[in-house]
């Protein structure tokens, strides 16, 4: 249970609140690199912020304020160009650096004025790595962006974004409450597909430990015990708001009310060949049914979806009653709190990487490691499971791959 | 790739946590991100297997000794049905097992209370305001 006043500390992001300050240490996921070859202009919000995304005809990417410094038209109508996005209400034109390089009735009858050297825009510093273009919006110098290991792995990758109509905070304590997976994925399931055999196993122990990007949480269920990877290696709660449990799930704040899921999956592939992904595809998940209007229920994050705008659009803390299940959301919001003074106080906040020696494909521990090759006896790729709507030219594309590589393998084990 | 001694996963995380498997055999049984935490918090083998036999992980032992709580204080919380990491944790916040105990009567685990101690909340208030909302009318006994 918390006070209301700190519920919201935890739960406003919009600038000048100090979780916004925090969340604005980290480089958040906004889209994928494809969208913006496919679009070159996107709508972004985030942190309660609206801008602007866009990548020019030189392929620089640039995230500026949604509306023009001049009489604030919304420039995700504007146009790219060689250099910068223009607006397309009188032509004023903006680099990423958030300077105006061109006005043009301005520079017609007074360009001795160089009234564009004295104009600027909000902008903000994008990357791109691993398929997703990456927004900083804190304080220069950024940290770096983390350069995880698995990013490196072999494997088919895609991503999957979902907009979920909730707070990030909720969504991101599901990412250290291993107990919910027993109930909301395996028993739930069952239930829905009509099944009454026996509950899936109870979980005995949870164990929590930190590491220098957040927790690791471990698990013991009652099929399990102290020497399976469940406990040993755990799975690790990615400070300050993503799991990973073999592939990553961003809980990126859209504003207070809403959130943006980001996923990022890799599937092994056989064979152990260098494979290049040259597009990493992305795609948007629908979370509702169209019919009924209901939530998607078939896959396991729409499942954690249900749970989390179940619990409002902003979970009243005060009304909630925790127990022993809950020791690593109480964890969580413990370091969430120090984490706020330490920014106050002016310090870099817990995983910040500013020494890009040590930002070289950084180990993550995770559940049977980095995928190197599939399950022996597999012929084809799984069913995904993660999210509803996977378009069929990424299921096909996957499928493709998968028995282009393994004739491969078969061809090079029969010379 | 398990080197008859060292699991995949261990040898996996050593190699990723900059650690020799040397070490991790030394530090057996620990696991390699254990190990790491101790060595970054200058925490002795010798101290950390001393907790460890009384059943305290390495994440706790290095937060109890910062905040300088002894083995025998944890035991003492241990045997008052607490964790370890309560122990710690109400150390840092200046709570005693007798607070503790009655937090808990009161159907708050050790971490929920710390927090709102920390906040400023006492017990009686707590409990009311948990149940604000709940009970919307009194109990009443039936008519007769």
């Amino acid at each position: 249970m918390l006070s209301e006043e700190k519920n919201l500390l935890l739960c406003q992001t919009g600038p000048a609140t100090p979780m916004g300050e925090l969340l604005r240490r980290y480089w958040q996921p906004v889209a994928a690199m494809a969208e913006l070859e496919d679009k070159p202009i996107k709508l972004v919000r985030l942190l309660g912020e609206d801008l602007v995304l866009y990548k020019d005809r030189h392929g620089t990417h640039g995230l500026i304020d949604r509306h023009c410094s001049h009489r604030r038209a919304d420039l995700s109508y504007g146009f790219v160009e060689e250099h910068g996005l223009r607006c397309n209400y009188h032509g004023w034109l903006w680099q990423e650096s958030g300077q105006c390089s061109h006005q043009p009735f301005e520079e017609t009858t007074h360009p001795e004025g160089r009234f564009k050297e004295k104009v600027r825009i909000k902008a903000y510093p994008v990357q791109a790595a691993a398929g997703l273009l990456w927004a900083y919006l804190g304080p220069l110098p950024a940290p770096l962006l983390p350069d995880w290991d698995m990013y490196h792995a072999r494997g088919y990758k895609q991503i999957v974004f979902a907009e979920v109509p909730c707070n990030w905070f909720q969504c991101q304590e599901n990412s250290i409450d291993p107990v919910h997976f027993e109930w909301l994925h395996a028993n739930w399931s069952q239930v829905l597909r009509g099944e009454d055999g026996p509950r899936a196993p109870t979980h005995t122990r949870l164990g929590f430990d930190e590491l220098d990007y957040g927790f690791v949480y471990r698990r013991v269920r009652e099929d399990t015990t102290e020497q399976d990877e469940l406990w040993t290696t755990g799975r690790v709660c990615l400070w300050p708001n993503c799991l990973y449990t073999g592939h990553f799930e961003w809980r990126v704040p859209i504003d207070d009310e809403n959130t943006l899921s980001v996923g990022w999956f890799l599937d092994p592939l056989p064979g152990d060949e260098p494979f290049e992904q040259a597009r990493i595809p992305y795609w948007y998940s629908p979370i509702k049914e169209p019919n009924t209007g209901r939530w998607i229920d078939s896959h396991i994050m729409n499942q954690d979806f249900i749970a989390w705008v179940g619990q409002g659009t902003i979970a009243d803390r005060t009304k909630e009653h925790l127990g022993e299940s809950d020791r690593g959301v109480i964890m969580l919001r413990k370091k969430m709190f120090e984490q706020l003074e330490v920014v106050k106080n002016g310090g870099d906040p817990l995983g910040s990487i500013r020494d890009p020696e040590k930002n070289h494909a950084v180990h993550l521990p995770v559940v049977g490691g980095l995928p190197r090759s599939v399950t022996a006896g597999q012929d084809g790729p799984p069913r995904f499971p993660f999210l509803a709507g996977q378009p069929p030219e990424v299921t096909d594309e996957l499928q493709r791959l998968w028995a282009e590589l393994s004739a491969i393998g078969s061809a090079g084990a029969g010379v | 790739m398990s080197d008859g001694f060292l699991a995949d996963a261990q040898l996996r995380d050593a190699r990723g946590f900059g650690l020799t498997t040397d070490e991790v055999r030394m530090w057996a049984p620990f696991y390699p991100l254990e190990i790491y935490w101790a060595k970054k918090h200058h925490l002795a083998l010798e101290t950390a297997r001393r907790w460890a036999e009384h059943g305290v992980p390495i994440r706790d032992t290095v937060k109890a000794v910062a905040v300088g709580l002894t083995l025998e204080e944890t035991d003492q919380w241990v045997n008052e049905g607490f964790t370890a990491a309560d122990a710690w944790e109400a150390k840092e916040t200046g709570v005693d097992i007798t607070e503790a105990v009655a937090w808990r009567r009161a159907g708050f685990i050790a971490p929920d209370a710390l927090q709102l101690i920390r906040d400023g909340w006492e017990l009686e208030e707590a409990t009311a305001a948990r149940y604000a909302g709940v009970d919307r009318y009194p109990a009443s006994p039936l008519p007769a």
